[in-house]
C-alpha cells in the first residue's frame, strides 16, 4: 500500500506571487495526502485552489475528501471559496473538528464567506459539505490512522500524524517551539517531550521552520520557530526526513535555500543522518508500507 | 506615454514567450549527452529504445517515468521505476519542474532548462 504526499502551497502568513518564489511557491499551506480512494487535505491556504482544479482534471468520478484544518488563521483557510470541486453536487467532504461536537473549524470557513467577506455565500456551494470529527470513524480516514496534537501558537492549532503500517508522515505547521538551551551546533536543544513522542521516527516530518535564531528571537510570542529549534527536534525524535514548511514571506528560494544549507551543516554538526529539505509546490511524495495492508476501520 | 500599442505590445509578448523552450539538458558519466527540447503533451523516458528520452545507465529502468505537459507546465512523473527520481537528495514520486532543476534517474542527469 502506498501513501502519497503532495504539497500544493508552502508559504506562511500571506501568498507570495512571484519570479523570485517561483521554485518553493508562493501558495499558503495546503498539504494532499492520499492513500488509494482516501483523500485527505491538510489547510486550505491558497495552495488548495490548484489542487481543486487538479483533482478535477484526475478523474469524472465524484470527489470525496477529509479536510483537516491546523487552526484557522487566515493563511490556512483563504483558499477554500476557491475549490472548484466544493461548487460541484457531485462531491462529498467532511471538515474534521477536534472531537464529537466540535464545528469550530466548519462555522470559520463557512464564516470566511458572509457577504462583507466574500461575494459567494457557503451555502452558494453545491457540494455536501458537513462538520464532523475523526473520532466519528474511530481515529481512521480510510486505511490511514489519523492523531492530533495540540500545538502551541497564539489561539492554538493542531498537529496531525498520518500512519499507515509501517509509515508515518507528521503535518505540524505553524508551531512554536522553545528556545531551551544551547544554540551551537554541538548540542541539540531540548524540546517538549509530548512533541518529540508526536513525531517520533517519522519518514516524513513537515514542521514549521519560518525563522532564523535571530528572527525567532526578534518574534517571540508569533507562534512560529527557529528552523534550527525544528531541526534539533526532528533530529532528538530519529525523524528521517524533515520538510521544513511555512516558509517567511520575506524569503526568496535563494534566502530558502541559504536556511537549508544553515540547517544541514547543524545536522552534520549534531553526527545525524537526517534529510532537510525546503517544502516546494508540485513536489509528491510516494512511501510505501513494507509490513503489508494496515487494519481498515471506518470510512467516509 | 507609451512607445508601443496596446496591440504591439501584445505581439511582442506573445512573441518572447514562444521563442522560451522547455530543454532537458542530458548528461551522462561526466560528459553531456545532449539536449532535448520538451513538445507535445507527454514524452517517455527510460532505457527502452523506444522512448522519447533514451536513458544510458543500467540503474535506468526500461519505462522510467514520463514528461506530462499539465496546465501550463511540465511534471514528471515516476512509471514505477526501480531506483526512482531523484530531485537532491530526496526521491520523488512526481514534481513540476522548475528552472534549473537537477534530476537525477539512475545514473543519468537530467537538468531542466528555459532556452530563450
Amino acid at each position: 500500500m502506498d501513501l502519497f504526499v503532495k504539497f500544493w502551497g508552502t508559504r506562511g502568513s500571506i501568498p507570495t506571487p512571484g519570479e523570485h518564489t517561483s521554485r518553493y511557491g508562493g501558495n499558503t499551506a495546503c498539504v494532499e495526502i492520499r492513500q488509494g480512494e482516501t483523500l485527505i487535505i491538510c489547510d486550505a491556504g491558497s495552495g488548495i485552489r490548484e489542487l481543486g482544479d487538479d483533482l478535477a482534471s484526475r478523474s469524472a468520478q465524484p470527489i470525496t475528501g477529509h479536510l483537516l484544518l491546523s487552526h484557522c488563521h487566515w493563511d490556512h483557510i483563504q483558499g477554500f471559496p476557491f475549490f472548484s470541486p466544493a461548487y460541484q453536487s457531485e462531491n462529498r467532504f467532511l471538515i474534521h473538528g477536534r472531537g464529537p461536537g466540535d464545528d469550530r473549524f466548519y462555522r470559520f470557513l463557512s464564516g470566511q464567506m458572509a457577504s462583507d467577506y466574500f461575494p459567494i455565500s457557503f451555502k452558494a456551494l453545491r457540494a455536501d459539505i458537513r462538520s464532523s470529527d475523526l473520532a466519528a470513524t474511530q481515529g481512521y480516514l480510510g486505511k490511514v490512522r489519523v492523531d492530533h496534537l495540540t500545538l502551541e501558537h497564539p489561539g492554538g492549532c493542531l498537529g496531525y500524524s498520518f500512519r499507515l503500517g509501517s509509515i508515518k508522515v507528521v503535518y505540524m505547521t505553524d508551531v512554536e517551539l522553545p528556545f531551551l538551551g544551547p544554540s551551537g551546533c554541538a548540542d541539540i536543544r531540548r524540546a517538549p517531550s509530548d512533541l518529540v513522542e508526536f513525531v517520533n521516527g517519522a519518514d516524513l516530518l513537515i514542521a514549521d521552520g519560518q525563522y532564523n535564531d535571530q528572527e525567532y528571537l526578534e518574534r517571540r510570542g508569533w507562534g512560529h520557530s527557529s528552523c534550527f529549534s525544528t531541526v534539533d527536534l526532528a533530529v532528538a525524535a530519529g525523524v528521517k526526513h524533515l520538510s521544513l514548511f511555512h516558509h517567511d514571506p520575506t524569503r526568496s528560494d535563494y534566502d530558502v535555500d541559504d536556511l537549508i544549507d544553515a540547517c544541514r551543516l547543524r545536522v552534520s554538526g549534531h553526527g545525524s543522518s537526517l534529510i532537510v529539505t525546503g517544502a516546494r509546490e508540485g513536489v509528491e511524495l510516494r512511501y510505501t508500507d513494507s509490513e503489508g495492508p494496515g487494519s481498515a476501520v471506518g470510512s467516509l | 506615454m507609451s512607445l508601443l500599442s496596446r496591440e504591439s505590445e501584445a505581439w511582442w509578448r506573445r512573441a518572447a514567450k514562444s521563442r522560451v523552450e522547455p530543454t532537458l539538458v542530458h548528461l551522462y558519466d561526466g560528459a553531456l549527452i545532449g539536449q532535448y527540447t520538451l513538445r507535445g503533451l507527454e514524452v517517455t523516458v527510460g532505457r527502452e529504445a523506444t522512448s522519447g528520452l533514451v536513458l544510458l545507465s543500467s540503474r535506468a529502468s526500461r519505462h522510467h517515468a514520463r514528461f506530462s505537459y499539465r496546465r501550463g507546465a511540465w511534471v514528471i512523473v515516476d512509471a514505477d521505476s526501480r531506483h526512482g527520481i531523484w530531485l537532491g537528495p530526496v526521491r520523488v514520486h512526481s514534481v513540476s519542474l522548475r528552472e534549473g532543476d537537477f534530476l537525477q534517474l539512475g545514473d543519468d542527469i537530467l537538468t531542466y532548462t528555459l532556452l530563450r
